[in-house]
């Protein structure tokens, strides 16, 4: 599979699993599964160190989180994505013309979008 | 062409862009900074549709990203520790330079083909027959790419990876030549 394909699967797994329901968790869970399905299907060794690209997709780094306009809605910045966090455990990963490549409601149901609105 | 820095980008990040703006139009800059615990500073440039980023971190310098993917979970592909190399490099791919090769090296040290002649031994001819052989990655030898890289100041390294390990064939020590 490649990149692509990874991240397909790796999108799918996500939907599939049960909403958080606070910020922390919801980044648990989005490293927790990007970093257990590279594991298994990119062939890459998992190398946290590194600021290389070496074939494997990474999660966003915690380090990178900034809070968005004064709110406690996290972001976090990559390559050409912005991955929101809600407090509610909300997950919306956004390109940088803010079209939605991914959204998964927190366990009460709302979405990050509800956060913005 | 304008384009707005914010007022607390940090001193690396703000001489970056004006390296790389210099002598460019119709370039646009957008910066956005990342997070605190990080202090990472990100930096689009886009040209004729174009988009190149660069990451900034203050513990490992300029990240240069993949111009041609839009991959989640990418990392940088060059990274650079210092303003101007990777100010010159930025400027190479806005030029439609992508793969980095001897001359895009050279030039990003600001060394001349005849100065790299001299530094490596040979004539400057075979400097550039070499430039044009590496640009695509064929037709050279691996002991002149390792001597040249070697007497710019570098090392080689040469890793074979398998999902079960990897392996390094080649190191070489480095040069003389410091940077």
């Amino acid at each position: 599979m490649d990149k692509k394909e990874r991240l397909q699967k790796i999108f799918e797994i996500m939907a599939s699993l049960p909403c958080a329901s606070s910020a922390e968790e919801a980044y648990e869970l989005l490293s927790d599964t990007i970093d257990g399905f590279e594991d298994k299907h990119s062939g890459v060794p998992y190398n946290p160190d590194s600021w290389r690209e070496d074939g494997r997709i990474y999660p966003p780094q915690p380090d990178s989180m900034k809070f968005y306009q004064g709110t406690n809605i996290r972001i976090y910045r990559s390559k050409a994505h912005r991955t929101w966090v809600a407090p509610n455990g909300a997950i919306e990963i956004r390109d940088l013309s803010d079209q939605i490549c991914f959204s998964k409601a927190g366990s009460d149901g709302r979405t990050v979008n509800c956060f913005l609105v | 062409m304008e384009y707005l820095i914010p007022k607390n980008t940090p001193a690396p990040v703000k001489d970056f862009i004006h390296q790389v703006v210099a002598g460019f139009s119709g370039l646009q800059v957008e910066v956005e900074e990342g997070g605190a615990a990080a202090g990472n500073w990100w930096i689009d440039f886009l040209v004729k549709g174009r988009r190149v980023t660069v990451e900034w971190r203050p513990t490992k310098g300029f990240g240069v990203y993949d111009s041609e993917s839009d991959g989640y979970g990418d990392r940088p592909v060059e990274v650079f520790r210092n303003a101007q190399w990777a100010a010159r490099r930025i400027q190479q791919i806005l030029k439609g330079h992508f793969r980095i090769g001897i001359r895009e090296l050279r030039e990003i040290f600001g060394v001349s083909q005849a100065d790299l002649a001299a530094i490596v031994g040979v004539q400057q001819a075979a400097v550039s027959k070499f430039e044009s052989r590496s640009s695509t990655m064929t037709g050279f030898k691996l002991e002149t790419l390792e001597k040249i890289v070697e007497q710019l100041g570098g090392s080689l390294e040469i890793v074979a990876r398998f999902p079960n390990g990897e392996f390094r064939l080649l190191h070489s020590r480095h040069g003389a030549l410091q940077s």
